[in-house]
């Protein structure tokens, strides 16, 4: 009987809790996910230096995860409080009828257990399956390699997955069955009479109240997009900690003060209603409105942490995007050695290559030249002068144009197949890289004018040159030859007469080169003489570096985003389940007075959505605020344009767990609503 | 009425609740005693301390001061596993919303009291016999939510009574049943009283179902008021002297059906 009993309650709650076990498989699951990257085959693939930098992005994944396990088991115990406090009556009366206490507790603490060990199970299971997709996401996101796709699975994780909630949910079983053990009989069989506490503020002051958030909410809004106007964001700039606070404090006074809010929006309509009166709308306004003002310290929490999912997850990937492209940008060949000493031909480099045995390479080498020209010299006048005083765009048109000889220019192209240009023997080209900032556009699009004017020449070694073309070329070139100078490409006999600048190397390697050959190359590099103008640039080390650099601030932002979404969700529903008992009566009510089933359902519907709705609202408006100051922040700044698709796919996320909650919790209300009960 | 064992002796038993500033004195001072065998009522109107008299006898909760006997044991010396033992050897409970387990048939919730007593073998047929005592074999399988109120009733006495409990706490059983059901069941709580000799305390406001009683102890703000005894009087004559107390009381009242 007694294991029938536990069995039976445990399939009620599962019927009852569903968003809540779900949010228990979501967490376990999300939990194995991002344990388990350090065994992700893009992970792997890593070079070993850059795995080592990687290793302190799993070490803060760590911390991360220990305290967002501290925060699902206060979600656990809180939502087994909720549902302990709506089965009072239920576990009184196994009381009454001569259960002792230490049996209730047992039997309470092995339904928690019980239930936590299924979710842990199928969590896991889950984990596993969705951590087949997250390694095609982070070599997606990272332009990691992927040999194959083979199946993975990560024992360490598994295995720590199972410790941790394991643990947790023994934690908060034992906590539930000592707090069962600790009630009183009274307050069991009278807890469930007992009604929530209708915190009433008077309407003067909530609508002082929402005057106020409104006041603050406006000046907060109005201080980011002045803030963001700036060139250069000083990050201790007062007036981003003032807006912040001002936006926190007035999303709380927002939702306290938003029956007032409503009341006044309501008398402002007028007498007559319209909308009111008709249908159930009023009883709908009255409950969604009353469940505001109740919860309205929970619906301003969440409205927050939505907002800071929303801005920190499209941030997050939109920067990670940026880096990367930014990375393969300065990056696109395998290797480049650079040396500001004309005389170095990199004998020591290329005897390591060989000594690794990567014979199959593709080599330029190619010495760049001086020249006196200026970047400003290959604009017109006007453009030139309109620099002056610009910060970064000043400096490209004072620093001297690098001149490259068109024989190594084309060998360069050609290694990464992007076409070869012709070039008459008094003809020049320009190419500069634009995609690196705003400024540099602005800076790219003068010499293309400059370009198009028909009297454009350029004297270099007593040759007059003339474009050979009227585009600035743009392809990626490294940042050492593409930084702020502009490239200007000669004919290879002119460029004989100009003393060297400096020599390069640059290689493309057939396939993978080995992890050692790197790490050999960089000790090579790093033991440089000193006072020799070198670069090194190592398309593998420097794309693992970001990656892992990136990744730490990803997945730190990524995994907050999910959870918060799934609590903020997940308290919404309990919310949505614990009222049930109460709504019930009320739609009983209705359904006395002549309401039929398809007004109630649709009532449950827009009362169900409207509760969900309203945090989402309030944190769409202030995220749309954030982005738009952020990505106007970071045109200006960098590179980095691509924060709206981000935005995009967080929104993509976010609404599919949203959604999937507001689903459910729509369908445990109705199944709640109506009698009789389906056991 | 000629057995004269007391099965519940209530002493001068005082409740008071809330803290310092707003304390509510639910029972003052109350004395009275109940034999084997005895149906009593206990009536008075809204806040005269029945429920919490009922809650102290129940051992729902505790007195702050006075003691209370039941078969002679003093409640306040027992220990928890004393007191869940004494609570399914000694007591059985019916409560105006039923109090059944949803997920459990009205014949599992009717067998849980004699499985959590550790009588569980051989309950099925025990639970038939109790069952049909009352007019609900033919209900056994199905969920409290399919039947009507006055099963559902009749299901919690069933379980109130299937541990032969010395005493059997009431607590506004009808105050949920229309007229009909409120009939029959305490026709069939005045059988039980009579054909097992089963001792019943029922709370109500209710003087239609206080009639059925033999004796009815009359609370007022926390005191006991007065005591009617029905003694050979007919259930419409009793019913007649339980208007007139409670006018006197200035509470309660009801229509003769």
């Amino acid at each position: 009987m007694y294991a029938k009993l536990a069995w039976r309650n445990i399939r009620r709650s599962v019927q009852d809790y569903g968003l809540y076990f779900l949010t228990l498989v979501f967490a376990v699951a999300i939990f194995y996910v991002f344990n388990s990257l350090a065994d992700q085959p893009s992970f792997v693939s890593l070079r070993e230096s850059t795995r080592r930098m990687a290793a302190g992005a799993v070490e803060m994944l760590e911390w991360l995860t220990v305290i967002m396990t501290g925060v699902v088991a206060l979600l656990v115990l809180y939502a087994n409080r909720v549902i302990i406090k709506k089965r009072s009556r239920e576990l009184g009366t196994y009381l009454l009828l001569g259960m002792e206490q230490g049996r209730l507790a047992l039997l309470l603490m092995a339904e928690v257990t019980l239930i936590g060990m299924a979710a842990l199970a199928v969590g896991l299971a889950a984990g596993i399956f969705l951590s087949q997709f997250f390694a095609l996401v982070v070599a997606r996101l990272f332009g990691a390699s992927l040999t194959g796709h083979a199946f993975v699975f990560s024992g360490g994780a598994a295995m720590k997955t199972l410790l941790t909630y394991g643990l947790a949910f023994v934690a908060v079983g034992l906590w539930q069955a000592a707090a069962i053990y600790r009630q009183k009989l009274i307050d069991l069989i009278t807890g469930a009479q007992k009604n929530e506490e209708m915190r009433l503020r008077r309407r003067p002051v909530s609508l002082a109240l929402g005057v106020l958030s409104l006041l603050a909410l406006g000046r907060a809004y109005w201080l980011a997009d002045q803030v963001s106007r700036d060139a250069a964001v000083n990050p201790t700039d007062s007036r981003i900690l003032t807006g912040v606070v001002l936006g926190v404090v007035g999303t709380y006074m927002l939702f306290l003060g938003a029956s007032g809010l409503l009341a006044g929006l309501r008398r402002g309509r007028g007498e007559k209603g319209g909308w009111l009166s008709r249908g159930l709308n009023l009883f709908l306004y009255r409950q969604v409105s009353s469940k505001i003002n109740t919860h309205a310290g929970m619906l301003a929490t969440i409205a927050l942490m939505l907002t800071f999912t929303i801005c920190a997850m499209s941030f997050g990937l939109g920067l990670g995007r940026g880096v990367v492209a930014a990375a393969d940008q300065s990056t696109p060949f395998d290797y480049l050695f650079f040396s500001a000493d004309a005389s170095e031909e990199f004998q020591e480099y290329l005897r390591l290559f060989d000594q690794y045995g990567v014979t199959k390479r593709q080599e330029v080498r190619f010495f760049s030249r001086k020249s006196e020209l200026r970047g400003k010299d290959l604009m017109l006048p006007s453009d030139a002068k309109g620099f002056e005083g610009q910060g970064v765009a000043e400096y490209m048109a004072e620093v001297h144009a690098q001149v490259v000889p068109a024989s190594a220019y084309n060998r360069l192209r050609e290694l990464k197949d992007y076409g070869e240009m012709k070039l008459p023997e008094t003809g020049f080209l320009l190419h500069f890289n634009g995609k690196q900032s705003v400024q540099a556009e602005q800076v790219r699009q003068a010499y293309e004018r400059f370009l198009g004017d028909g009297s454009a020449v350029v004297d270099l070694a007593g040759q007059r040159l003339r474009p050979a073309a009227t585009q600035v070329f743009t392809e990626p070139l490294g940042s050492q030859l593409t930084g702020h100078a502009v490239v200007l490409v000669v004919p290879d006999a002119v460029a004989a007469e100009l003393y060297p600048f400096g020599s390069y190397l640059v290689l493309d390697v057939k396939g993978e080169a080995p992890a050692e050959l790197d790490s050999a190359l960089v000790r090579l590099y790093e033991s440089r003489p000193a006072g020799v103008w070198m670069t090194s640039e190592i398309r593998a080390e420097n794309m693992g570096r970001t990656f892992a650099l990136e990744s730490m601030l990803l997945f730190l932002v990524g995994y907050i985003g999910v959870m918060f979404t799934l609590i903020s969700a997940t308290l919404l529903a309990l919310q949505q389940v614990t009222d049930a008992v109460e709504h019930r009566q009320r739609f009983e009510v209705l359904r006395k007075l002549g309401a039929d089933d398809r007004m109630i359902d649709g009532t449950i519907a827009r009362q169900v959505g409207l509760y969900f709705l309203t945090p989402v609202a309030v944190a769409l408006l202030h995220s749309c605020v954030a982005m738009v100051a952020l990505a106007r922040l970071f045109r200006l700044g960098a590179g980095y344009t691509t924060v709206w698709s981000a935005t995009l796919v967080t929104l993509g996320i976010f609404a599919l767990i949203y959604g999937a909650y507001y689903l459910l919790s729509l369908q445990s209300c109705r199944t709640l609503f109506k009698e009789p009960r389906p056991q | 009425m000629t057995q004269q064992e007391p099965i519940l002796q209530v002493e001068d038993l005082v409740k008071y609740y809330g803290a310092k500033g707003s304390i509510t004195k639910a029972l003052r001072s109350v004395s009275l005693t109940i034999n084997r065998g005895e149906f009593v009522g206990v009536m008075g109107p809204s806040g005269s301390g029945k429920t919490t008299l009922l809650n102290l006898v129940s051992t729902i909760d505790t007195p702050t001061s006075g003691r209370v006997r039941v078969g002679g044991k003093d409640l306040a010396g027992l220990k928890r596993s004393e007191l869940a033992r004494f609570r399914r050897e000694r007591l059985g409970f019916i409560f105006q919303d039923f109090n059944l387990l949803d997920t459990l048939t009205l014949g599992e919730n009717i067998g849980l009291a004699l499985s959590i007593a550790g009588r569980g073998a051989g309950s099925d047929r025990r639970v038939a016999d109790i069952a049909r005592r009352l007019g609900i074999e033919d209900a056994l399988d199905k969920f409290p939510y399919q039947v009507s109120g006055g099963q559902k009733q009749r299901a919690a006495a069933a379980r109130a009574i299937i541990n032969q409990p010395d005493l059997i706490l009431a607590d506004e059983p009808t105050g949920s049943l229309d007229s009909r059901s409120a009939q029959m069941l305490l026709e069939a709580v005045d059988d039980l009283n009579r054909e097992l000799g089963a001792t019943i305390m029922l709370v109500t406001h209710d003087p239609f179902a206080a009639s059925y009683c033999q004796r009815i102890l009359f609370l007022k703000d926390g005191q006991l008021f007065t005591e009617l005894v029905r003694g050979d009087a007919t259930r419409k004559a009793f019913f007649d002297q339980i208007m007139a107390v409670l006018s006197l009381l200035g509470g309660g009242g009801g229509d003769v059906r």
